[in-house]
Order: C-alpha cells, then sequence, then structure tokens
C-alpha cells in the first residue's frame, strides 16, 4: 500500500450526520484512514442536521485530539455546516454537496461503516474508469416497504438506471455540474442522479456489522411523502393512473351511450329515462373530478419546482480542524 | 526622553499618526517591533481601499468607507492601482445576501453598482448576479515608501526599529514606556496602534486596570498568484459567504487570492493570542511576525484554488506565486453583521492612553480627531 503513489485528484467527502455520536469515531478512523492513504489533497464537510446528542462535542473533540498526537486530520480542512433546524438527510445533503470543491465529491449518508475500507477505494477506481456516480449498495436485508418502493419505482421510473439501498456514492464534477445545470429542486438526489443522463454503476457488498444500519433519518410521514413525491417527479406512475381512469371512463360513458340507443328502440321504456340521465351525468362527473385531482397534485409539482428557490436553510458554517 | 506623543505601532495606523502630529510641530516617538514599518497587517491584506461592498449586512460600515474613499484615493493617489474591473458576484448557493439585495444595498449606500453577464466571469449556474463595481487596491510598499521619506525628512520625529516593550506606567503626568535593555520614554500621550498586539500592549501598562478589547484571533494565508491574460485587468469577489476574492495587489502586478474559509488558518479565542505553533519570542504576551516564522503553516493554496475555479470560467487563469501570512484580530461583537467597525478607545485622560483597532485601510481618518 504504502508503495503506491497517491491520488493528485482532490477529493471531498461529505457526511451527513444527525444524532450518530456514537459511530463518529469508528466512521472517521475508518474514512480518514483511507483518504490519507490514497489522497494527496483532501476536504471534509460535516453536515449537522439538528443533531440533539452530542454528535457536535464528540466530532471536535475526535479532531481536537486527533491535532494533539500526531495529526488525525492530517492537515485536512473540515469544516462543519450546522442546518438551521431538522430538514432531513436530502436537503442536508444538497447543502453539503453545494459546498464542496472537489473534483470528486464522496456522499456519506450514513456513518455506520459496515463495509470494509477498501469499498471506498474500490468506488473510486470504479469512477474512473469511465463513469460520473458510482454507489455502494448494501446487500444486505432491506425493509419491505423499502423493497416495495424500489421494486414499483424502478418497474415505472423513465430513467435506465436503477436505485437502491446506497449507502455512500462518489460523484465526479462533471455529474455535479449536469445535475445543477438541469436547475432541478432535488427533492431525492438518489432519482436525480440517476436521471441526469450520464454513465452510473452501483457496487453492491454485504453488511459486515448488520447492527442498527436502517436507523430512519427522517421521520415516517416525512419518509412516505417524499416517497409519493418521487413518483411524481421521476417515474410516469400517475400519468398512467390518469390515462387508465379516463380510458375507463370512456368505456363506461360508451357503454352508457350503447344503453340508451338501445332503450330507445326496444319496448320497455325506462322511467322517464331519469335514471339512465342521472347515473351519466353523476359518474361522468365524477370521472372529471378525480382527473382535476391528478392535474392539481401534477401542478403542485411545477410550482415547487419553479418557486422553490431556497432549498435548505443553514444556520452556520464552521471550521473544526485545528 | 520625552516626547508629546509615543505611538506604538509602525502599520498605517501609526505612521499616519506620527506624520499628522508631526506637521502639527509634536515631538514624535514611534516604537515598532519589526525591523521596518509595514511588515504585517498593513502589507498582507487583500490591499482593498474599500468602498463599502464589502458589508452588504452593515449599511453604517458601508457608508462610512465610501465617505473615506474619495479622500483617501485622493491623498494617496501615488500608491493607489484603480485601472482595472472589479466585479462583485452574489452566489446563486449558500449566500447570506442575494443579488436584488445586494443591489438594493448599493442603491441605499449610493455606491456604483452595473450588472453584467455572469456568464462572462463565472461556470453556469454559480453566481446570480455579477456586477462590476468601483473599487481599487493600495500598494503598501509605495505607502511605505512614502511614510519613510516623509518621517525621515523631520527631526521631531523618531523611529524605533527592534522595540521590545517591557512595561508602560504612569508617572505624575505622563506614561513611560520602558524597552528591554532599561531605555525609558515618557509621554503625555501614547498611541497603541498594534492591531493584532492591542491586548498584548494594554496588558503591560501597570498600575491600572486595562480592559482588553473583546477580539479572536485568526492567522491568515494570503496568497499571491500571477493572473492569466484574461484574468489581468479584472478582481472578482464572491460574496457573501464561504467564498473567494481574487483582485490586483497594489501596483505589483500579482493577484492576491483569498478565502473566508481557507484563508484563517488557526483560530484563537483568547483575549491574548495563543497559538500551539507558538515559541520563542513568540508568546501569548508578544506575536511575532508570522509571515517571517518558520513554523508558519503549510499553504491552503490548492483549496483556494480549487474554490476558485469552481466558480470561475477557466479561461480566468492564475498560479501561485507566493504566500504572505498574518494575525488578524476580529472583534467579536461584529460577526453577526459582519461589520468592520473602527474602535478607538481612550482609556486615560492626561496622561493619554488610546487604542485604536481597525481592519481597514482608508477609515484611518478616524483617528484625527483623538490626536
Amino acid at each position: 500500500m504504502a508503495a503506491e503513489k497517491k491520488e493528485s485528484k482532490f477529493v471531498s467527502a461529505v457526511v451527513y450526520l444527525h444524532n450518530s455520536g456514537g459511530n463518529i469515531a469508528p466512521f472517521f478512523d475508518r474514512v480518514l484512514g483511507m483518504f490519507q492513504e490514497n489522497f494527496e489533497k483532501y476536504e471534509i464537510i460535516c453536515v449537522n442536521d439538528a443533531s440533539t446528542d452530542d454528535s457536535v462535542e464528540r466530532l471536535k473533540e475526535y479532531f481536537q485530539d486527533g491535532g494533539r498526537d500526531g495529526g488525525r486530520d492530517g492537515g485536512c480542512m473540515i469544516n462543519l455546516i450546522h442546518m438551521s433546524y431538522f430538514q432531513g438527510l436530502e436537503a442536508s445533503m444538497n447543502a453539503g454537496r453545494d459546498m464542496a470543491i472537489g473534483d470528486f465529491v464522496y456522499e456519506f449518508d450514513d456513518i455506520n461503516p459496515d463495509y470494509p475500507a477498501q469499498l471506498i477505494r474500490d468506488v473510486y477506481d470504479r469512477l474512473l474508469s469511465g463513469y460520473d456516480i458510482v454507489s455502494a449498495s448494501c446487500k444486505g436485508k432491506i425493509k419491505w416497504t423499502s423493497r416495495m418502493f424500489y421494486l414499483f419505482y424502478n418497474m415505472t421510473s423513465n430513467s435506465r438506471n436503477r436505485i437502491g439501498q446506497e449507502t455512500f456514492r462518489i460523484l465526479s464534477r462533471r455529474a455535479i455540474n449536469r445535475v445543477m445545470s438541469m436547475g432541478q429542486y432535488i427533492p431525492y438526489r438518489k432519482a436525480v442522479y440517476m436521471n441526469c443522463g450520464l454513465k452510473t454503476d452501483t457496487l453492491y457488498y454485504e453488511s459486515a456489522g448488520g447492527t442498527g444500519r436502517h436507523k430512519n433519518k427522517t421521520d415516517r410521514n416525512e419518509r412516505t411523502s417524499l416517497a409519493i413525491d418521487s413518483f411524481i417527479y421521476f417515474t410516469n406512475v400517475l400519468e398512467r393512473i390518469s390515462l387508465v381512469i379516463s380510458g375507463a371512463f370512456l368505456l363506461f360513458t360508451l357503454g352508457v351511450v350503447v344503453y340508451i340507443v338501445g332503450s330507445i328502440f326496444s319496448a320497455s321504456k325506462p322511467v322517464e329515462g331519469w335514471l339512465s340521465t342521472m347515473g351519466f351525468l353523476s359518474l361522468g362527473f365524477f370521472g372529471v373530478f378525480s382527473l382535476l385531482t391528478i392535474i392539481l397534485k401534477y401542478l403542485s409539482v411545477m410550482l415547487s419546482l419553479i418557486f422553490k428557490h431556497q432549498r435548505y436553510l443553514i444556520e452556520g458554517v464552521e471550521k473544526v480542524s485545528k | 526622553m520625552e516626547y508629546d506623543k509615543i505611538i506604538i505601532g509602525a502599520g498605517l495606523y501609526g505612521m499616519y499618526a506620527a506624520l499628522y502630529c508631526a506637521k502639527k510641530g509634536e515631538k514624535i516617538l514611534v516604537l515598532e517591533y519589526d525591523d521596518a514599518p509595514f511588515q504585517r497587517a498593513t502589507y498582507i491584506n487583500q490591499a482593498r481601499v474599500h468602498m463599502g461592498y464589502h458589508y452588504p449586512r452593515s449599511l453604517s460600515t458601508a457608508v462610512k468607507s465610501a465617505g473615506y474613499f474619495k479622500r483617501f484615493v485622493e491623498e494617496f493617489g501615488f500608491c493607489i492601482h484603480s485601472s482595472f474591473q472589479q466585479i462583485y458576484a452574489t452566489s446563486s448557493r449558500f449566500s447570506w445576501t442575494d443579488k436584488k439585495q445586494f443591489e438594493a444595498f448599493c442603491r441605499a449606500a449610493g455606491i456604483r453598482c452595473e450588472e453584467m453577464p455572469v456568464s462572462g466571469y463565472f461556470k453556469e449556474g454559480m453566481c446570480d448576479g455579477a456586477f462590476l463595481t468601483e473599487e481599487y487596491t493600495y500598494d503598501a510598499m509605495l505607502l511605505r515608501d512614502y511614510y519613510v521619506k516623509e518621517l525621515s525628512s523631520r527631526s521631531n520625529v523618531e523611529m524605533k526599529y527592534h522595540a521590545r516593550i517591557r512595561k508602560i506606567y504612569r508617572k505624575g503626568a505622563k506614561y513611560e514606556v520602558e524597552l528591554a535593555g532599561g531605555n525609558r520614554f515618557a509621554a503625555g500621550y501614547v498611541l497603541n496602534a498594534t492591531y493584532a498586539s492591542t491586548n498584548q500592549i494594554l496588558q503591560l501598562v501597570e498600575g491600572e486596570k486595562q480592559e482588553p478589547f473583546d477580539i479572536k484571533y485568526e492567522l491568515c494565508e494570503i496568497i499571491l498568484c500571477r493572473p492569466g491574460k484574461r484574468l489581468e485587468g479584472m478582481g472578482i469577489t464572491v460574496m457573501d459567504g464561504p467564498f473567494f476574492s481574487i483582485m490586483p495587489f497594489g501596483k505589483t502586478g500579482y493577484h492576491s487570492l483569498t478565502s473566508v474559509t481557507f484563508t484563517p488558518h488557526v483560530t484563537s479565542y483568547e483575549r491574548l493570542p495563543s497559538f500551539s505553533c507558538q515559541r520563542g519570542e513568540c508568546c501569548r504576551g508578544q506575536l511575532a511576525n508570522c509571515n517571517e516564522c518558520a513554523d508558519r503553516p503549510e499553504t491552503a493554496w490548492e483549496y483556494m484554488a480549487r474554490l476558485a475555479k469552481k466558480y470561475m470560467r477557466d479561461d480566468l487563469e492564475f498560479e501561485y506565486v507566493d504566500s504572505l501570512f498574518s494575525m488578524k484580530p476580529i472583534l467579536k461583537s461584529s460577526e453577526v453583521d459582519d461589520s468592520r467597525p473602527t474602535k478607538i478607545r481612550v482609556d486615560s485622560e492626561e496622561p493619554h492612553f488610546v487604542s485604536v483597532l481597525s481592519g481597514k485601510i482608508n477609515t484611518v481618518y478616524d483617528l484625527e480627531e483623538f490626536l
């Protein structure tokens, strides 16, 4: 290892922190060790998403201790972004990525290091072999709701790339520029990355520790709403549903027309024609209203795409190293 | 030896005060720790003659800067470089101020602000507004030569370099300043114009309690670089947040490169500067010159350059020449609005003990009413 030449590329690591104080030391031991071995210059950007535990203290302590006993931070820059209030993984990581200056940016969504350190290098090598985004995905068990979501999402998504349970990923500057110039509000990074039209890949690994991996970073309601939003933003599933509904109503309308035409020529007259007329009208309107609901949902999405300029609110940026 | 005024510190504030008082016919002594004037913050900073653009969240600072700008440029025209395009831009992300707010601020402060095409300077999506402004840079070395010449031609001014002050105490109606080696100088007026060493000098005053300034200390790096063809006649400042500035450095032909996050290397939050790199003569009680120090930090060039390149178009090139380091005190009260007020404090009268702390060159005129 020592004989290997260090990469001269500049690498940034964006790390999400939310009440994960216990994992800070093992995570940075692994990641920093890897970075020091492989990269000449790098920076660490930690995003503190309104942690209520001792994450920030532990982080500072970790790097300050390091400064004394021989430079654990290896002279690299460590910045800490404080989110104004709890805003969830997606908004926080968007903030971190926007601040990163590296040629390549690692995004660590989770700081439980249940993968071998070598994997951090592997995704980098994979990226250099001609990809713009490479993810590391845990093969282990995932919650059935998540599995259903990914399955359904990948089935209906417009993109040729699939998404899954990802622990961390690496992006090239080109991918970041592409995502930024798409000018999109980024509600769900995985999906936007996969839709940016550049080459992507995923490396799978078996979880080593397997303890407490899938702790929810966002609360349940928020996750559900994010899942629904993602379907609207990145798949055409609602479009298809509305198509089916309007199709069904078309058929139904045709049926009623046939019935009315039939009843005109038949011997048995219905009671003053009230039943069929009212039935047709009410069901027809029902169809119109359900379509309107979907259109309204689309409109709300477009509104948020256009008007949501301030995507996240940060409280401040602080330098941790020394 | 007796004087009318003893001025501690041969930076711009000290030298300005010396010449101002010398012209009134007073007998002046200037004490300087280094072996020459202008060795620290007066020289090692962005060399900006502030028009106020830098303080979009502090209109009072801005208006004051703009007022002094004209006077400074007229008086010190010989050291001013003004023939370049100074571009201010607001970052699309992470900024405390956006395009509209910046425009509104400039209008309120009455300073020039012409919108320019963002794509002419920056990569796509990085900035939401770019403005041509009127701001200059001064050459500290030319300014130094002027002061050295002016002061050395006057018999009523004495300069003492390499001065190691041991203590300052009141004796009758005067202050006495004692140097290492036992030399004593007395005056009815002492001006403490030592910037980063202000609190250290205050601490040397015996017999009376001098409240230290509430400041923190940052060891800052200014990078000198050689601009490429297109960048030559241009200065670029992206604000207001964790961004950067690259602009001409006086008349040297170089550009200075600085960034909000990477320029400060180490910070001390104590009243007296205490850093782990201090040794020998440099200690809590006395800062040596960081720029000449063997233990100065490794350059953050890689970081700053990358940050600048992330924003600027690829045809705006620059390359590394040198790094300059100096200590910068920052008043804690000014952190929220990012203002840089000039603090002048009169700690005693008859005899006078006055301290000045200012981060801007063109507010030097504030001193006059105290001299």
